[in-house]
């Protein structure tokens, strides 16, 4: 049996992508800090077993990133066409690469009326684009919208049986790509001129950092022990004296 | 690892952005009719990263995809149509505004629409804005006027001291389907651009015009308590991104010192 200096080195260097595969994701969250409707990132490593052959074969390290749907906090802004979802669930925004799915409820109206997100997409309602052309917009916990004392439809909110199948688009957009299906949204409630903020905490963000960074230097260590384990082997091995 | 760093520096970007914006409400705090933006941000799109195929002994692809964003962009500096206060003046020719409407002045040939109503009379007798520029429609107010009365539905007149009416007319309002589209010219004016709509002409009082206050002023609806909370958020997330930065700095540094 002898240790193979090599796979030490492997192993090190990949971790050390890991890590800073990790800072990416935090200085991401941390400049989404104040993009309302943004949902944190976080990642989860697993062994795996990394196979060439039936003999060999080693323990490696596998990433996988999670997108945390934790609800962010709501925060009053006293605009009509603010929203906030209390509970589960996404508005549905007509994009021209189709529906997509977003939390971020602060919308605007375009010069025919009609609610659009700040990048001109448009706001679904039950019964495709909602027109709020008037004075006074209501919109009620159900997501009934009252323009003028005129019901004007019903904003979408909808949910999916598994929230993991949903895929950042940036634009603060999700995508439905994995198996779950569109379900009407039941248990939410519309909370007019609230604002969801983004659910990241600097607090945990600069803490993983300063980890990751400890963690990075660790593995650095590694590699330069394993540096002077080679150059015993090259220059000292053989050696009569010393 | 480069990735981190411009990544950190678009949100130390748009916090540099929030705070110029939070410092001009806060300098408008008590400019009349002043009505305060708001920046809006979004994710920027995200690189999907995929390692190479990994296999377990099985066979089987583990899924090692991995998804990286680049940062937050500035989506919008969107104007808050909500209504200021009003504060009394006892000014005749102070107008105050209550719903949507926007008055209309003309300045070199242009059509412009505000809400600051703190008008005057120029030289000639018209009632013009405080840099001059005349309410639409145009009138003279006669010479002799003592009394200036202008009712809640924008019908103006003009008396002397026996309440002689010497001369009236129906001041208008203009209105936008989204007042949030308005481009901001400084001055208390606004154009109106493809995204606000043409502007609806109406007599105030009528649809969601508003009527007209005599003897108000609107105030700026920049609130100060929200702005300064504003602030300290705003600078407690750059400092955040800056650690990013440095963190990112440090983490090179040790890769760079891997080869003696």
């Amino acid at each position: 049996m002898y240790i193979q200096n090599r796979l030490g080195l492997v192993e090190s260097t990949e971790t050390m992508l890991a890590q800073s595969r990790r800072l990416e994701q935090i200085t991401n969250n941390l400049a989404n800090v104040d993009t309302a409707g943004y949902k944190k990132e976080d990642i989860t490593f697993w062994e795996m077993l990394h196979s060439t052959d039936h003999q060999r074969s080693r323990v490696g390290k596998a990433i996988h990133d999670i997108t945390d749907m934790q609800a962010g906090v709501i925060k009053e802004t006293g605009n009509a066409l603010d929203f906030a979802i209390g509970g589960n669930g996404f508005f549905k925004v007509q994009t021209p690469a189709g529906v997509r799915y977003t939390r971020a409820g602060q919308f605007m109206t375009n010069s025919e009326g009609q609610l659009i997100t700040p990048n001109g997409d448009l706001v679904l309602g039950d019964g495709g684009p909602v027109l709020v052309n008037g004075n006074d917009i209501s919109v009620a916990d159900d997501g009934n919208i009252t323009v003028d004392g005129q019901q004007a439809g019903t904003l979408a909110v909808v949910t999916f049986a598994n929230l993991a199948d949903l895929e950042k688009q940036g634009q603060n957009l999700f995508a439905l790509t994995g198996q779950s299906q569109e379900e009407v949204a039941e248990n939410f409630s519309i909370k007019q001129g609230y604002l969801e903020k983004s659910n990241v905490s600097t607090m945990t963000e600069l803490t993983a950092m300063i980890d990751l960074n400890r963690a990075y230097e660790t593995q650095q260590r590694v590699v330069r022990t394993i540096d002077d384990m080679d150059d015993k082997a090259i220059s000292r091995v053989g050696r009569l004296n010393n | 690892m480069i990735r981190a760093l411009y990544t950190s520096q678009t949100g130390m970007q748009a916090q540099q952005l929030q705070l110029d914006v939070t410092s001009n409400n806060l300098a408008n705090v008590n400019t009349s009719a002043f009505k305060k933006s708001r920046a809006q941000f979004e994710d920027l799109i995200y690189q999907n990263m995929r390692a190479a195929g990994a296999e377990t002994v099985g066979g089987n692809q583990v899924p090692t995809g991995i998804q990286v964003g680049l940062g937050v962009r500035t989506t919008a500096v969107q104007k808050i149509f909500t209504q200021g206060d009003y504060t009394q003046t006892s000014n005749d020719l102070d107008m105050a505004i209550e719903g949507k409407g926007f008055f209309q002045i003309v300045r070199d040939g242009v059509e412009y629409y505000t809400r600051a109503g703190a008008f005057t009379k120029d030289s000639d007798g018209y009632i013009v804005n405080q840099n001059g520029d005349r309410l639409q429609p145009e009138f003279a107010i006669p010479q002799d006027t003592v009394i200036l009365q202008i009712d809640k539905a924008g019908m103006l007149t003009a008396m002397d001291t026996a309440q002689q009416v010497l001369g009236s007319v129906q001041l208008t309002l203009h209105t936008f389907v989204n007042p949030g589209g308005l481009k901001a010219t400084g001055a208390n004016n606004y154009l109106p651009t493809e995204a606000s709509g043409d502007p609806i002409e109406s007599n105030p009082g009528t649809d969601a015009a508003g009527t007209l206050a005599q003897g108000y002023l609107e105030m700026s609806n920049v609130s100060v308590t929200e702005e300064m909370v504003n602030l300290i958020i705003t600078q407690r997330a750059f400092d955040a991104n800056s650690k990013g930065i440095s963190t990112a700095d440090q983490i090179l540094e040790v890769t760079n010192n891997l080869v003696r």
